[in-house]
Formats: C-alpha cells, sequence, structure tokens
C-alpha cells in the first residue's frame, strides 16, 4: 500500500534574466510516500534548493503542480498558503544566517507556535520550547542565549527545534550539514534520523554530499541543469547506476578508505548556466559518452527498471 | 633518514592570537617535518589551528593580534621566522607558495589573469614583460587552460577555472614546497576530481612537496603520503597514510572516521564524536580531547600527554596508552 | 504543584543585545567622554535658567559693559551690546541641540521610511521614483539646500530645523535601504515566510529591528553634521533670528571685533567644536561596540 505525502508534477520554475529565461528548474514530477526520504543530489545551480523552496512556495512556480497530502497547495491564494506552511518546514543550509541574531533560543523557537496559535500562554509555550530544546539535544540554560553565542551545531539544533515546533508532516532538508564540521555533521544526521523514527516525519534531503545521501535517504533524485536526470532506490542508484552524470559523479567522491579503489570518470568542462537551452541533452557538451541521439531533442525520463528512472538517449529503448 | 631529503622542519612552533581580553591558543608546540617530494595533509576541524601553521611557515601571521611564542620553521635550513619582510618576498612564491580555499576572492578582478601569472613570475625571475607573459601563457596550458585565455578577467572564469588559475599562479616560479589550504572545499564534486588529479598530476611532474589542509579524510587518502591530525592547536597523531587510515591510535582519529557515513554499508549508524570543540581560550591543562573522549581516565585533563611512539614516524598524543595493553575500539585493517 | 509555576527562563537571565554593546561602549574612553559631554550640554540645556540669570546678565545689561575682556564677574567676557557671553553660550545651547536633534528626527523618521520601502521593495517603481529623488537631493551641495529652503520659508527656528533636517534625508535613505538589502538577503527572512508570517510582520518584527544599529549610528554622525549646518545658517543671518544666543550667530556677531575681541569667536567657536567632537566620538564608538567583527 502506498501512502503518497507529496507529489510533484511537472513543476517549472524559470527566472527572467537579461540574457533571457533561466531554466532553474524544469519539469521536475516525484512523488514522495509518508515517512520516507527523498534526496535530492546535485551541484551547485542544478536547481535542487529551488525546487525545494517551490514546493512551499517561498519561490513561486512558473508552472506544474504541488499536491500536498491530497490539497493542490498551487491553487492557495498567499493567505491559505500561509496557513499551509505550517505542515511543511524548511532547515536551511546556513547555520549563520538562518536565525534572527536578536532572538534568543527561546524567542526563536517560540515564533512558529505563536504564529500559528497552537499553545497560547506564556508558561505553555516556555514548556513547549524546553520540550523541544530536550528533543534536538539543546541544554536548558541556553534559553537565553542568542545566536552568535553559540556554535554551527547549535544553531542548526535551533533550526530544526524551529521546524519541528509546528509539528510538521514534512520536513525540507536545504544542505542541514553542509556547514558543519565533521563530528557535529554525525550529530545532526543521527538527530534528524531519530526524529523520523520519532515523529513519522517524511523528508527532502537537499544535499550536494553523496555520501551523506547515500546513508540517509531512500530514494536519490540526481538533478542536472534544473532538469531530473536519474532517479531510483538508494541503494539499487549505488550499485548501478545509469546515468553518465551519475556515475561520474558517483566515481568522483573521495573514499576515506584505502581499501576502495576506483576508476574515476573524470568530467570535461563544467556546469554551464541554463539560460537559453536548445532542445538537446543538457549534459551533452560535459558527456562522455555522447551518441547521435543526443543533438536531437531531449531524452525522457524512461522507466528502465522497477523505480528506477534514467533520462539519457542511451536508455531510449529499454523502457520497462 | 637521509638529511639531504628535508624540506621543512617544523619545531615547537607556538602561535597565539592575543585579543583584548582574553588569548586565543591557535597552535601549541606543533613539531613536524616535511621531505622533498612528498605530501603531508594536515586534517582537523574548523579552529583546530591548521591554517595557523600554514600561515607561519609563510611567516605570514598576521600580527596584531598574531605572536609567535615559540619555535621554529626551517625551510632548507634557513629559519623563516627570523627573516624580514624582502627576504620573506623572495622565499614567498619562489620556495613555497600557497592556495587559499577561495578561489573567487584570491584573484584580482581588475587584472588580466595572463597579468597575475606574469606579476608572479616577475617578482622572482629576472624576465621582461613579455617573456613573463609568454610563461603564463605555459604556464595556463599546463592546468588545463587555452593560452589565448590569459587575456581575460578572472570574471570571466568559473569557480573550477579560477582554482585553475590560482594554481597556474602558485607553480609559476616552480616551488619546492605548495601549501594548499582547502584548495577544493568551495569546488562541486565532479569540478573537485578535475582539480585533484590535476595537483597530483602537477606535483609528480615537477617533484614538489606539498601540504594539503582539509577537514575532508577521503581528499586525504587519495592524494597525502603522510597525516597529521590536529586538533585544538596540537598534532595529536602523525603517521603514514597507510598508519593513519589502517591504524589509527588516538581516541580523536578514531571518532573522526567514525563520524563518516560509511559507502559500503549505509544503513549503518553513525557514531558522532559526543559534545563539542573546547573555547581556544580556555584549553584545560592537560589533554584538549579529554572532555569528549570514552576512555578519558581522570586524570586526562589534567596531565598532558605526551607523544606515544609505534614505530617509524607514526605516533599520537593520549596519556591512556601509558597503561599497558590499551587499545581503542577501531580494529587495525589490515592489507 | 501547579499553583506557583515560574518561567525557567527566569532562571538564565542574561545581558540582552543592548546591554552588550552598552558593556562594549563603556571601555571605549574616546565614546565615554563624548557621552559624559553630551549628558552634560543637555543639562546644561535644560537647566540653563537655574545656572544664569539671564535677565540681569543679558537682558539687563547695558553698552557700558560692552566688550569686556574676560574677567571674574564675566568669566567669558561680554560682547560688542554688553551682553554676557558665559550666559548667552548657556542659554545657546538649547538652540543648538535642539535644532540638531530635531532636524536628524525629521530626517531619521522621512529618511527611514522610504529607505525601508526602496530596500524591501527592490527592482519596482517604488525603489526607482525614492532612488531618483535621492539621487537628485543628494547632488545639491547640503548647505546650499538649506539656504534655499530657508531662503523660501523664511529665517526662524523651525524652519531652521527644516531646512536641515531635509537636507539630511538622503543620508538615511540610502543608509536604510542598504541595510534593508542586507537583511533581506538573509535566510532568517525566508525562515520567517517559512513559519507563515505576513510580509508586513517580517518588515517590523525581523528586518528593521535588524536595521537599526547602522541608522544608530547614522544618527549620532549625523546630529553632529547638523549642528555645524544650523550654525553655518546662522553665521550667514538665516538661521535663528537676533537676539536669540544662537552659537552660530555669536559667531557672526564675534567676526567683526576678531582682531582686539577674539574672545567673542573663540568660546562659542569652542562649544560647537566640543559637540561635534563629542557627538562624533560616541558615533564612532558606537559602530565598534554594535560590530566587533569591525574592529582591527
Amino acid at each position: 500500500m502506498s501512502d503518497i505525502l507529496l507529489e510533484v508534477r511537472n513543476l517549472k520554475k524559470y527566472f527572467k534574466t537579461s540574457r533571457g529565461a533561466l531554466h532553474a528548474v524544469d519539469d521536475v514530477s516525484f512523488t514522495i510516500e509518508r515517512g520516507k526520504t527523498l534526496g535530492i543530489v546535485g551541484e551547485s545551480g542544478c536547481g535542487k534548493s529551488t525546487t525545494g523552496r517551490c514546493i512551499m512556495r517561498l519561490i513561486e512556480p512558473t508552472s506544474g503542480q504541488v499536491i500536498f497530502d491530497g490539497k493542490d497547495l498551487s491553487k492557495l491564494s498567499a493567505r491559505q498558503m500561509r496557513k499551509e506552511r505550517k505542515d511543511i518546514q524548511i532547515i536551511f543550509q546556513d547555520p549563520f544566517s538562518s536565525l534572527d541574531p536578536r532572538q534568543t533560543v527561546l524567542q526563536a523557537i517560540a515564533e512558529p507556535i505563536i504564529q500559528n496559535k497552537l499553545i497560547k500562554g506564556t508558561a505553555a509555550i516556555e514548556k513547549r520550547v524546553l520540550e523541544l530544546m530536550e528533543t534536538v539535544g539543546l541544554a536548558e540554560r541556553l534559553i537565553n542565549s542568542y545566536p552568535h553565542e553559540l556554535d554551527g551545531g547549535r544553531r542548526q539544533r535551533i533550526g530544526i527545534a524551529r521546524a519541528l515546533s509546528v509539528e510538521p508532516k514534512l520536513i525540507i532538508c536545504d544542505e542541514p550539514v553542509s556547514a558543519l564540521d565533521v563530528s557535529i555533521q554525525a550529530q545532526i544526521l543521527n538527530l534528524l534520523e531519530d526524529l523520523q523514527d520519532k515523529l513519522g516525519l517524511t523528508y527532502i534531503f537537499i544535499t550536494h554530499d553523496l555520501s551523506v545521501v547515500n546513508h540517509f535517504s531512500d530514494d536519490i533524485a540526481v538533478m542536472y541543469l534544473g532538469k531530473m536526470v536519474e532517479k531510483a532506490p538508494a541503494e539499487e542508484l549505488f550499485a548501478n547506476p545509469m546515468h553518465p552524470y551519475t556515475k561520474a559523479l558517483l566515481s568522483a567522491i573521495p573514499v576515506p578508505d584505502l581499501r576502495y579503489k576506483q576508476e574515476r570518470i573524470l568530467l570535461k568542462g563544467e556546469i554551464t548556466s541554463p539560460v537559453n537551452l536548445p532542445d538537446q541533452c543538457r549534459f551533452k557538451k560535459r558527456c562522455y559518452m555522447p551518441c547521435e541521439k543526443c543533438d536531437g531533442c531531449e531524452p525522457k525520463l524512461v522507466e528502465v527498471r522497477p523505480n528506477h528512472f534514467v533520462s539519457c538517449h542511451l536508455f531510449d529503448g529499454q523502457q520497462n | 633518514m637521509d638529511e639531504e631529503k628535508r624540506l621543512l622542519v617544523v619545531d615547537h612552533l607556538t602561535v597565539n592570537y592575543e585579543l583584548e581580553d582574553e588569548t586565543v591558543e591557535a597552535v601549541r608546540d606543533v613539531s613536524f617535518s616535511l621531505d622533498k617530494g612528498k605530501t603531508l595533509g594536515l586534517v582537523g576541524e574548523t579552529g583546530a589551528g591548521k591554517t595557523t601553521t600554514a600561515l607561519a611557515i609563510l611567516n605570514l601571521i598576521p600580527d596584531p593580534p598574531g605572536v609567535i611564542k615559540n619555535g621554529t620553521v626551517e625551510l632548507e635550513g634557513q629559519n623563516v621566522l627570523e627573516k624580514g619582510a624582502k627576504d620573506m618576498s623572495h622565499i614567498r612564491g619562489k620556495d613555497v607558495s600557497m592556495i587559499f580555499q577561495d578561489p573567487m576572492t584570491s584573484l584580482n578582478p581588475v587584472f588580466t589573469v595572463g597579468d597575475q601569472i606574469a606579476e608572479s613570475i616577475m617578482i622572482h625571475e629576472k624576465v621582461d614583460k613579455k617573456e613573463a607573459f609568454e610563461k603564463a601563457k605555459r604556464m595556463l596550458e599546463v592546468v588545463g587552460i587555452p593560452g589565448e585565455r590569459a587575456y581575460e578577467y578572472p570574471h570571466q572564469f568559473s569557480g573550477g577555472m579560477k582554482q585553475r588559475v590560482v594554481i597556474a599562479i602558485a607553480l609559476a616560479c616552480n616551488p619546492q614546497l605548495l601549501i594548499a589550504d582547502e584548495p577544493t572545499t568551495a569546488l562541486d564534486v565532479t569540478i573537485q576530481a578535475q582539480v585533484l588529479d590535476l595537483m597530483r598530476n602537477l606535483k609528480r611532474k615537477y617533484g614538489m612537496a606539498m601540504i594539503l589542509i582539509t577537514h575532508d579524510l577521503g581528499i586525504i587518502a587519495e592524494t597525502c603520503d603522510d597525516v597529521a591530525v590536529m586538533y585544538a592547536g596540537q598534532i595529536i597523531e602523525r603517521g603514514t597514510l597507510e598508519e593513519i587510515f589502517n591504524h589509527a591510535r588516538h581516541p580523536y582519529t578514531e571518532g573522526l572516521f567514525n563520524s563518516l557515513p560509511n559507502i559500503a554499508d549505509r544503513k549503518e549508524r553513525l557514531k558522532p564524536i559526543p559534545g563539542l570543540m573546547p573555547d581556544p581560550t580556555k584549553l584545560p591543562k592537560g589533554c584538549a580531547f579529554a572532555p569528549r573522549c570514552p576512555y578519558a581516565r581522570p586524570d586526562c585533563i589534567d596531565v598532558m600527554p605526551e607523544e606515544i611512539h609505534f614505530g617509524g614516524t607514526h605516533y599520537c598524543r593520549c596519556s591512556a596508552y601509558r597503561e599497558e595493553g590499551f587499545h581503542i575500539e577501531r580494529e587495525d585493517i589490515e592489507v | 504543584m501547579m499553583a506557583k509555576q515560574t518561567l525557567v527562563s527566569r532562571q538564565y537571565r542574561k545581558r540582552s543585545k543592548a546591554g552588550e554593546v552598552w558593556h562594549r561602549l563603556k571601555k571605549n574612553k574616546g565614546a565615554m567622554a563624548g557621552l559624559a559631554i553630551i549628558v552634560i550640554l543637555a543639562l546644561v540645556a535644560i537647566f540653563a535658567n537655574v545656572l544664569v540669570d539671564y535677565d540681569t546678565q543679558v537682558i539687563g545689561m547695558t553698552l557700558k559693559d560692552r566688550l569686556q575682556h574676560p574677567s571674574r564677574q564675566h568669566i567669558m567676557g561680554t560682547d560688542d551690546l554688553g551682553r554676557d557671553i558665559f550666559a548667552r553660550l548657556i542659554y545657546g545651547s538649547r538652540f543648538s541641540l535642539s535644532v540638531g536633534v530635531v532636524a536628524v528626527a525629521i530626517a531619521v523618521v522621512a529618511g527611514v521610511i522610504l529607505g525601508a520601502f526602496a530596500g524591501y521593495y527592490t527592482g519596482g517603481i517604488v525603489e526607482d521614483i525614492i532612488m531618483r529623488f535621492t539621487d537628485i537631493f543628494a547632488a545639491v551641495p547640503n548647505l546650499l539646500m538649506a539656504i534655499v529652503i530657508v531662503a523660501a520659508l523664511g529665517a526662524n527656528t523651525v524652519n531652521l530645523m527644516i531646512s536641515v533636517g531635509v537636507t539630511s534625508i538622503p543620508q538615511f535613505v540610502r543608509t536604510t535601504r542598504a541595510a534593508v538589502l542586507t537583511v533581506t538577503g538573509q535566510e532568517y527572512i525566508e525562515s520567517a515566510r517559512a513559519i507563515g508570517e505576513s510580509e508586513t510582520k517580517i518588515i517590523f518584527k525581523h528586518i528593521l529591528p535588524n536595521c537599526l544599529s547602522p541608522i544608530i549610528v547614522r544618527v549620532t554622525l549625523r546630529v553632529s553634521s547638523a549642528i555645524i549646518s544650523a550654525s553655518s545658517l546662522s553665521v550667514l543671518g538665516l538661521g535663528v533670528p537676533a537676539p536669540n544666543p544662537e552659537w552660530g550667530s555669536m559667531l557672526s556677531s564675534g567676526r567683526a571685533y576678531l582682531r582686539g575681541y577674539s574672545y567673542m569667536t573663540l568660546f562659542p567657536g569652542l562649544a560647537i567644536m566640543i559637540t561635534v567632537l563629542a557627538f562624533n566620538m560616541v558615533g564612532d564608538g558606537l559602530r565598534d561596540a554594535m560590530d566587533p567583527k569591525l574592529k582591527k
């Protein structure tokens, strides 16, 4: 039985620039089941953060549908959407800029509760804040601290507590650990995992770090220049990557284990900006196994194996 | 060991940052040496003192607030810490070069990249502008950028390309030692792979030594011959790549490895190091890692751990090893 | 148990952000000296009538007392009409300080509102209109602009305040807009949106409070230049009308006697200088105290 919490259909976001339309997110579709984690991986500028923000309409999508818990969010007015946001929360990348420097820990965590009128009365709110602080592992004595007095890991815990305070169903984690040191990174990842087990949360985990996403996600979607190029269950994707870009990406991870030796696929060139794209494969310029079809039209995302989707002309005839 | 091959000897280096009302002990009694043509990886978390150590090698500690309290840095037998500004400018770039983390800000936006490479060549070699520019073009080719692009400005280059230009500047005068401070942290994975590959090839080609500063153990595994793990301003473990990765001894080194997601076993739970880095203005008398250490003895925090040697160059600073038969949980990896 | 529920947050009281700024400011000797001078000046202005007897020492003086050098009786001497300079200086502080403060208040209110709009609604026609007007305003020399305004409205104290205030507006628009722009780009604004806060609430609760420090610094620095502008206008005869004891006009009337009776210009000049210096020192100190990273 599949219990789908979020369905994104043909989501597009084009930004107007002086040189033409920038295709930040181009026709992305996916679904997430309740309680699962979808990892979105890609390099900077591939549209992964924009996708996350479009889902909760922090950025208005150009077109496409976002169906959350049976409701079509794209049809809601700004006012209705503000109420709905409670169920979708976001954890930001930079713990240094995602907290208002003038708010204490108490104020920062209490703010969403007060805003959404979940609990009334100072004492009751404070009690809830303390509960949340305990959940995310913040000592009680920090309740009146300001963000600048705390380190990155603790700030990120405040960000998590803030997101949890409204009891959301879906949390979008936008690079939640990439600004943190390794030992702190592991603390936060474990915390997020525990919270998922305990509260049945659903995550969208946006990151550029493949080893983190592998550890954390049930499904992984790989994005390149606004397009989803491959999507598969994590194990399948790592065991059997199909898209040339995914293969290169996987082989590029430096592995901290001397026993682990692998052939590295070095890509030529760099990710270009997705402005005024011609109708051809976006990866073609960097691809190490292009075929004649690549110039023709953009490949479509096809299910090559059960639950394994690839968008590459090499797999055109292999639809499952 | 052959004295001839020694390139760099850092001895008892201690650097403090003396602020208005507190003193940050950034580097505490750090000693290590580096042979010609070898690569040393300096690993550690934010604030471990990696960058300060590197800056001290170049005699570039900002003063004030930085004060070199003690120690010597000998580059080919000469103590760079005693050199004046003029001598240093000859050494920097010619004998030692440094690559910084952020390629976006280490290039001057108002000069062409060719001019910037040529400038460094002209400081150290007796060549005229034209010749220097020709050499600059050749250097660009070396780092994989077409020579014609020497006439372009930094903003016309992407992040990875800029870092290549920075490398070209650093290598323009064939330095003996290259210090790379998180050279790929600001880059994407596929670009990082390109840049690391380039650095490895160039190192082999020119036979220079390198100190690679990073927090990424994966990069260390691929690039380095020797590793020094830093924590709270000290080297807490040092050895060959194989010794550190397969026979780690210090509890902190173990903790670092355990914190990383295991690529082979994705469901394995991470084992983070509990707690936080100590405040560098209030370091304990003894072992700075003791408050986070699962093996800590009651007196660890009061007694400064000494170097415990395990043969060869491998040593760690951990008092627990004074006890017969002590070992950490992480098992040695036999190859 | 439930009866006496005390808040846990009470147990961990600590310095607020303002408290911390004050703590750092206290260490800055120059700023504290400046602050002391400002406080003293303010007290002098408020209690001027207690300190000197204006009626006898100024109004009651006659021409026979004119141009007396400083003595025990007239510690700063008397002017060309026999008025006691010390008494006039004391009363003059009322004019100088109030012109400075009121003028800046006008500029802050107008400038911050316009700047906040320009900064928050970037890229739109609102920003264009506000910023182009600001540019035009800023292109005219301050003093010239003030002269024009006073000339058009007539020379009196209120018009002086208005003219000096209006000429200061562009600076506040720019400062505020820049600050709002930086703050709006921060993730905590997005975070506030993510929990469902409305735009107005975001502007007043998150954006403006975080823009305060550059504005406060600008205010203190601007008060001093407003005092100078007001004095300059008075020197030109466009400020506080005679016989009111404004420092600038005192300076101006002393000009004719500069040779033999330099004390007539010296003391008002010193008063202006010390006041301006005090505000500047506090402004610089505040800037350092509010942004500790800026130091060194």
